[in-house]
């Protein structure tokens, strides 16, 4: 996946708009990875809705890196918040927030 | 404030591995839900509900054991802190389009008495924004969250007095916020509860000594920022 300037600077202008909701009074759209850390049961059938997510997570974290340098958790969470606002529904979830705290 | 046994770098390659396995949750975590938010919950719940279905216990059971996720994608609304107002304005709208809510909820919250109820939680990294309770309680009841239960709603302990574990907090403290945590939630429940949160959302690997602990007291599932861990 490519990723240009433009790109790039959207995607960060989003991470800030988002980082500046009230946490404690919104909701928060998130992707968890599962991690079976028994090791016993057997490697999940692959869902193919998940590749390209995975493809843009992947390539947005590499572009951040080269752009600011070694990424933060910070940044993880900001990008995955980003990329849950921006696939969740057919419109960003964001867009049906009242905005800020009231 | 997030903080990872290995580096960003190194988690974001296991993430995208994750992801690319095809499997990943969605959730949408909310703290306190004040009342003058309402129509904004109800119009983003509404949106999810022609997209998701519910994770019940069954679910994250079967799918944690290497099942296949439902053809419906699944939508985790997460419940943090214990707040009344999640009884009050989330709840309600919640069931009106078919999800369970998982409560994830500082056991000891919710024994405080209610008039140290705001002292306690701003002592204990509480936030919440408007105070629709002005003179009464701010946190769940005992026969809210029994109800909620009861109702097939889940709920998950997120330590006993939303106290930060850190590598070299003493014994009697992990112990009390994990083990006594468990027994207080469970009594005042009447049930088991078998998924933990810690604040902050570490992630297993982090606090070997508060990992153990979880092993120990019974603990199988560790929501944290990135993952939901499968422990026993």
């Amino acid at each position: 996946m490519l990723i240009d300037d433009a790109y790039l600077d959207q995607f960060e202008t989003d991470m800030v708009r988002l980082s500046r909701r009230a946490y404690a009074e919104v909701g928060v759209p998130m992707y968890l990875v599962p991690e079976d850390l028994t090791g016993t049961n057997p490697a999940p059938p692959p869902d193919p809705a998940f590749q390209a997510l995975a493809q843009e997570f992947e390539a947005v974290t590499a572009a951040l890196a080269a752009r600011n340098g070694p990424l933060s958790s910070t940044d993880l969470a900001q990008v995955l918040e980003v990329l849950a606002d921006r696939n969740f529904l057919d419109v960003p979830f964001s867009s049906l927030s009242d905005g800020p705290a009231q | 404030m997030i903080q990872l046994p290995r580096t960003a770098t190194e988690t974001a390659a296991e993430l995208a591995r994750g992801l690319r396995n095809g499997r990943a949750f969605r959730l949408i975590n909310f703290h306190a839900t004040p009342a003058g938010r309402r129509a904004e919950y109800r119009a983003q719940i509404a949106a999810c509900a022609g997209h998701y279905s519910s994770l019940s216990a069954e679910a994250l059971h079967s799918v944690m054991a290497g099942g296949a996720f439902p053809a419906k994608p699944m939508l985790v609304p997460v419940l943090f802190e214990g707040f009344r107002d999640n009884h009050d304005v989330l709840l309600p709208i919640l069931e009106d389009f078919g999800f369970k809510g998982w409560f994830f909820v500082p056991s000891h919250f919710i024994n405080v008495e209610p008039r140290r109820q705001r002292i306690f939680a701003a002592r204990h990294h509480l936030y919440y924004g408007p105070d629709a309770y002005s003179g009464d309680r701010i946190a769940l009841s005992w026969p809210e969250l029994r109800s909620a239960h009861a109702a097939g709603h889940l709920v998950a302990c997120h330590s006993r007095n939303h106290t930060a574990l850190h590598p070299d907090t003493p014994d009697d403290v992990l112990h009390e916020e994990i083990v006594g945590a468990k027994e207080e939630l469970e009594q005042g429940l009447g049930a088991s509860v078998d998924t933990f949160c810690y604040l902050y959302g570490a992630e297993y690997g982090l606090n070997p000594r508060a990992d153990a602990l979880l092993i120990e007291a019974g603990f199988r599932y560790l929501f944290s920022n990135f993952r939901l861990q499968k422990l026993q």
